[in-house]
């Protein structure tokens, strides 16, 4: 066997193996994404859901509040009507829709939570110290999913875009598409820090 | 000569993904040298015993400062590099005191998060650790948080028998893996004479092998991976184009020695470098959970 033979052969072995440890990449770190996403749901559902008892526990102490009151509990109905499904992540217009009521909501609530320094009674009491250190391990919780979800989404997309893997994708997946990831809303660019 | 070049290179990527975090070298780290050998020890046996018995691992971590990190940012990324607690039961809690900023953390593995809430994790750093470390009475904190932080969590989990082969799942699927191929390899070589193709088959597979190795175990980037198994390819494709010209040389022996000698060693730095220390994370995750508190 000659070289060039010999060479024509590696290459060609090379490029199978190429494909063969990237056909399943596409559908893996696709689950993944979905996986990352849901908990990025579960954690905003969980500061959906304590808002109720947050806001009953402000109002009994801060009745001359009630503009900010309302700012949450509209936030929270906004955030209330839009869901997006695991499979329909690539769609841009959702994802935006989604941040944008994602983050009206955070700022109401931080909002909230500077009006609140000027009430030491409710600054004493236990019950509502006790639910902001839950709003606060929500708000870190959300942190950590999104940013979980916005790496798994880098991956994916970086599968589907570079060199080798996108000519193996556009054969073997070729419905994969490039799927949204966060984009930093203007109001969310100052974190709320509740403090204490 | 060539193995350990091959070897370094594995080893020298593999250290660039390290990250500057303290060493695990136990259940409790002390960087900031506040507390006594025998406090240390005391805590030692206490986090010992709880694992003993229940399986949750507790970690803590005094560290002199944040270099301006959030401290909720570092203890996760601190809980998830160390992989705190059982890989199935995310039983996992890192306790972090930072001295430069007066901040302390609990952070709570996913599987705890139920017993040890951000509201009880809150009420034991603001009522219990707190007012201890105001009167700069470290240890005696750190040693209430822990009582309560165990009162919290002893009966989430009880211990079973630890089962080694979950620890390395992967790894030993790979490693199964790379053994199938070199004797699937040796089967389809005897099927021809040719030295030099026999010679050219071993070859792709020990690519296809540093590639699995360097993407799967050691968690490269696929782009790196593939790099070092093309260089792998080359190294050895070109190794193999001048070896044709000194026939003489009993190649078969040659192949046979790199493949003893790289398998067996690369193998062992692997697994040793979970062996060797006495305390290690299993394989627990963290999204979060717990609260934090400054002093």
């Amino acid at each position: 066997m000659s070289k060039t033979k010999l060479a024509l052969f590696g290459m060609a072995a090379v490029m199978v193996i190429i494909v063969l440890t990237k056909i399943n990449n596409i559908p893996v770190l696709d689950e993944n994404v979905k996986s990352k996403w849901s908990q990025v749901e579960n954690q905003y559902k969980r500061r959906f859901d304590l808002i109720p008892n947050l806001v009953n526990t402000v109002k009994g102490y801060a009745k001359h509040e009630k503009e900010t009151l309302t700012g949450v509990i509209e936030a929270r109905s906004k955030v209330g009507q839009i869901n997006i499904d695991a499979n329909n992540l690539s769609n841009p217009q959702m994802m935006e829709a989604f941040s944008k009521a994602q983050g009206g909501l955070t700022s109401a609530l931080s909002k909230l939570m500077l009006v609140v320094e000027r009430y030491p009674d409710l600054k004493a009491n236990k019950n509502f110290l006790a639910l902001q250190s839950q709003l606060e391990g929500t708000e870190n919780r959300i942190a950590v999913a999104r940013k979980d979800y916005i790496q798994s989404v880098k991956k994916y997309n970086i599968e589907l875009r570079s060199f080798p893997s996108n000519i193996v994708a556009a054969i073997f997946h070729s419905d994969a598409q490039i799927i949204q990831t966060f984009k930093i809303a203007q109001q969310e660019k100052i974190n709320p820090q509740v403090k204490f | 000569m060539k193995q350990i070049f091959l070897i370094f290179i594995f080893l020298t990527v593999n250290l660039f993904a390290e990250i500057t975090f303290p060493k695990l070298t136990g259940q409790i780290i002390d960087s900031a040298n506040i507390l006594t050998i025998e406090q240390k020890n005391n805590i030692e046996n206490i986090l010992k015993n709880h694992e003993n018995n229940t399986s949750n691992q507790i970690v803590v971590v005094i560290i002199k400062t944040l270099d301006n990190k959030p401290i909720e940012e570092y203890a996760l990324e601190l809980g998830r590099y160390w992989k705190i607690g059982q890989k199935e039961k995310n039983n996992g809690v890192i306790l972090l005191i930072s001295m430069k900023e007066h901040k302390l953390r609990i952070e709570v593995g996913y599987g705890l998060e139920g017993s040890l809430t951000d509201k009880i994790s809150h009420e034991i750093i603001e009522y219990i650790i707190k007012p201890q470390f105001k009167k700069d009475n470290y240890y005696k904190g750190i040693l209430l948080g822990i009582d309560n932080i165990i009162n919290a969590i002893k009966n989430e989990y009880i211990y079973e028998e630890k089962d080694n082969l979950n620890k390395e799942d992967n790894t030993s699927f790979i490693f199964i893996f790379a053994f199938a191929l070199i004797i699937i390899m040796e089967g389809l070589t005897s099927f021809t004479k040719n030295k030099h193709l026999k010679n050219l088959t071993k070859t792709i597979v020990f690519s296809a092998i540093a590639y699995m190795v360097s993407s799967e175990i050691l968690q490269l980037d696929v782009l790196i991976s593939s790099i070092i198994s093309v260089f792998v390819f080359g190294y050895l494709f070109l190794k193999q184009l001048t070896s044709l010209k000194d026939e003489d040389i009993n190649q078969s022996e040659i192949y046979n020695d790199k493949f003893g000698v790289n398998n067996s060693s690369s193998s062992n730095d692997i697994f040793s470098s979970s062996n060797t220390s006495i305390f290690s994370g299993s394989g627990g995750s963290f999204g979060g959970g717990g609260a934090s508190g400054s002093w």
